[in-house]
């Protein structure tokens, strides 16, 4: 243990937070610390290890019925699927061990699969909205019962993937704003949430993961082979992601009453600013950043150092935006950053090496 | 005293934490009069050596966290006020200047860098070709300046070496541009990773490390398809087996630096990122002796043979050695595609393949089988581990753990 970072019981036995903290809630503390560590979670290269698994498993699966001759029939293919999402459900529930939890999985990814293959050929169409409409039907049915993270993860960001893609085929661009609205809305509603249920968890990165690939979507499109010619300007995003920054600020400040601060004013009219001149991309991986920081999440932050360069390279692509417009909105960002550093730097009330 | 995280040179010889970030100094020597002003209660009191109630010790002793502050928080046992209590004692805002200023520089700079290139990627023919250099060499000349102005130790100085040698890099495709030299690719790379090869050195950056090492992959593929390919005179195993070299080598000397306590190498994500370059690279061959063993040459028998070579050796090396639980999870995940591809080699050519559906059902059970084994047996080095590193810190058995 590092000798130079506070334990849990030097912090709750501070004089500013002892008062504040009663014998009886001190107790309950030590049962959730307890608690919380005889609930050990698996790591996140376990997560991807079982979720690689399970998919390609599904993926056989999926060809086994197909072999099967299932899928000649949409009623069967629909039943099988509710069948496989049904037995997914129940075996988690019977039965925790590794195998078994694997096996629920691939059988609910197949069977996801199979209802939504179902569905558009009962439809007799192969209209994504329909596709869209199942797979949020499914998520809200199944995403309460299914205890699995891995599931619970990847069934709504699969939900943003379709209603993106929807929106770039149908050319319905002006709706991109009210995704992002939508996801901005649902991150920070589930980052804020007290008291949330343990069930929420996944929803939490799969509402976090949405806004990047939105927006990597969204431009990859105009690039080879689809070429959407995607004419929507950009501002109401930005806008609207620049405002949902002020009110992280807000939030973490400790509201309203904190707004003599010198440092959040500079926040605020710094994130304004980038609000009216960058591109909704380089807002996201901020708001990523800082969210990741507050929740001393490093999945999050993780998240924004790899969405940043990959947002810059497909935004290079991108073929909507003349090359130079995106230089100077680029650099211009750069620029203001670094202004807000030097800021920064000289408002802090003591020099500090780094 | 100098406070060993931000470097605060003002705190008194008895300070019990920083002035400016509030990192707790000499926690042993703390008095518990000092700390706790108001009557402590049961749970707070001090359990240290208190072998009657060890799951006090156990989980008040861990060290805080703003995650389980958070979740703390999250879960209603903090109230709003203990909750900004408790964060500001973990993060002061000194804490916060800070990270706001490191993360400013890097993304301010990353974008402005960026800005660069696309600027110099849309060739504006109204900017004269020496108008255009002299920009490029004034950035790189100004960002050397100052970064040994500012100390090629400090954060800022070694951003801006970063950014200088990715600024020779927009010199060289800019001269490529203007003059039309029918160049391949592959020279501008390899070109680029020989002009920055000094500061690379020099600069004691990870991120540095890792951007030369991409520069000298990206020239050996780019030869390999630009030359080797096209003459079909270098089978893509050499290729292979060139950027498995460059990367084994990188990885090795990384090892050896961390071994050496090197600080600046004390990240573990470029271990992780260089290992999963070096087994994927490896991995290719292999799969091909597997499926395609008829065709397979000499030199795919001996990459092949590499990759089992890797595998012992780095099994042994980061579960004993250097334990590291996501590079043992890179090559048992490397292991489980081979096997895989074993198992899916002898279960599909071994049957009528269009018509046996039966095949992939049993296939998908394999899968699923020896993914739970492998993650199984992750767990379970996951857990020994623990204990062993935690064996010397607070006693616990294994016994008393697996209870």
């Amino acid at each position: 243990m590092n000798n130079n970072t506070p334990t849990i019981r030097e912090i709750l036995g501070h004089l500013d937070v002892q008062r504040l903290v009663s014998q009886k809630e001190l107790m309950r503390i030590d049962e959730s610390l307890d608690k919380s560590d005889q609930t050990s979670k698996d790591p996140i290269y376990m997560h991807i290890l079982l979720g690689f698994g399970a998919w390609f498993a599904a993926l056989f699966l999926i060809s086994f019925c197909g072999m099967s001759h299932i899928f000649e029939d949409k009623f069967l293919t629909t039943f099988f699927g509710i069948i496989f999402l049904v037995a997914a459900i129940f075996i988690t529930r019977v039965n925790k061990a590794t195998f078994f939890s694997q096996l629920s999985l691939a059988l609910a990814f197949s069977g996801n699969i199979m209802v939504l293959i179902g569905i558009a050929n009962g439809f007799g169409t192969h209209e994504l909205s329909v596709i869209i409409i199942t797979q949020a039907i499914i998520c809200v049915i199944v995403y309460p019962f299914y205890d699995n993270a891995i599931y619970r993860f990847l069934a709504p960001t699969a939900l943003a993937v379709l209603i993106t893609t929807w929106i770039i085929t149908e050319k319905v661009f002006f709706l991109i704003h009210a995704l992002v609205t939508a996801e901005a809305f649902l991150v920070g509603t589930l980052l804020f949430y007290r008291k949330r249920p343990h069930l929420l968890t996944p929803l939490i990165y799969s509402s976090a993961i949405m806004l990047p690939i939105t927006l990597l979507l969204m431009n990859i499109s105009q690039v080879c082979p689809w070429r959407e010619n995607f004419d929507e300007p950009l501002w109401p995003s930005s806008i609207l992601l620049a405002g949902s920054l002020i009110y992280l600020y807000l939030h973490l400040a400790g509201g309203l009453k904190r707004l003599n601060e010198p440092w959040l004013v500079l926040a605020i009219l710094s994130t304004i600013l980038l609000g009216f001149f960058t591109t909704p991309g380089i807002l996201v991986a901020i708001g990523l950043l800082v969210a990741g920081y507050t929740f001393g999440n490093r999945i999050l932050t993780v998240l924004s150092y790899l969405f940043l360069p990959c947002f810059l390279i497909v935004f290079y692509y991108a073929l909507n935006i003349d090359l130079a417009y995106k230089s100077w909105v680029v650099a211009g960002s750069g620029v203001i950053l670094l202004v807000i550093y030097w800021i920064v730097k000289t408002i802090q009330p003591e020099e500090v090496s780094w | 005293m100098v406070c060993p995280d931000c470097n605060y040179e003002k705190n008194g010889e008895d300070a019990l934490c920083c002035g400016l970030c509030g990192k707790v100094f000499r926690k042993e020597k703390v008095e518990e009069k000092t700390f706790h002003h108001l009557p402590l209660p049961e749970v707070l009191s001090p359990s240290a050596g208190d072998i009657t109630t060890p799951r006090k010790l156990l989980k008040l002793d861990k060290e805080a966290d703003i995650r389980i502050i958070n979740k703390l928080y999250q879960d209603g046992l903090l109230s709003d006020d203990a909750f900004i209590a408790a964060s500001r004692i973990l993060r002061p805002i000194s804490n916060w200047f800070l990270w706001a200023r490191q993360m400013l520089f890097i993304f301010g700079s990353t974008l402005v860098l960026a800005g660069i290139i696309f600027f110099f990627a849309y060739n504006w023919s109204k900017m004269g070709r020496f108008f255009k250099f002299g920009l490029i060499e004034s950035g790189i000349i100004v960002c050397i300046i100052v970064s040994s102005v500012q100390g090629r130790t400090q954060l800022v100085g070694k951003v801006l070496l970063l950014c200088a040698s990715i600024m020779v890099g927009v010199l060289l495709a800019v001269y490529g541009q203007i003059y039309q030299t029918g160049a391949d690719a592959f020279e501008l790379f390899i070109g680029w990773a020989i002009l920055i090869f000094g500061w690379v050195v020099i600069s004691k950056f990870d991120a540095l490390w890792l951007l030369w090492l991409i520069l000298l992959n990206t020239g050996v593929i780019l030869y390999w398809a630009q030359v080797g390919h096209p003459a079909h005179s270098i089978s893509y195993e050499y290729l292979c087996l060139a950027v498995a070299a460059i990367n084994g080598l990188a990885l090795a000397l990384c090892e050896a630096a961390m071994l050496h306590n090197i600080e600046w190498l004390r990240g573990k994500w470029l271990r992780n990122i260089l290992l999963a370059i070096f087994l994927v690279v490896l991995l290719i061959p292999t799969i091909h002796l597997i499926v395609h063993s008829e065709s397979a040459k000499g030199v795919t028998v001996f990459t092949a043979c590499t990759w089992i070579f890797t595998i012992v050796g780095g099994y042994a090396c980061y579960r004993y050695k250097l334990r590291d639980m996501v590079s043992l999870s890179l090559i048992i995940g490397d292991v489980c595609i081979i096997i895989l591809t074993m198992v899916g080699k002898v279960l599909f050519d071994s049957q009528n393949y269009g018509r046996n559906s039966i095949s992939y059902l049993l296939f998908s059970l394999i899968i699923l089988g020896l993914v739970s084994g492998a993650a199984f047996w992750l767990r379970t080095i996951a857990a020994i581990m623990f204990v062993k590193e935690t064996k010397g810190t607070n006693g616990i058995g294994m016994e008393e753990f697996l209870q």
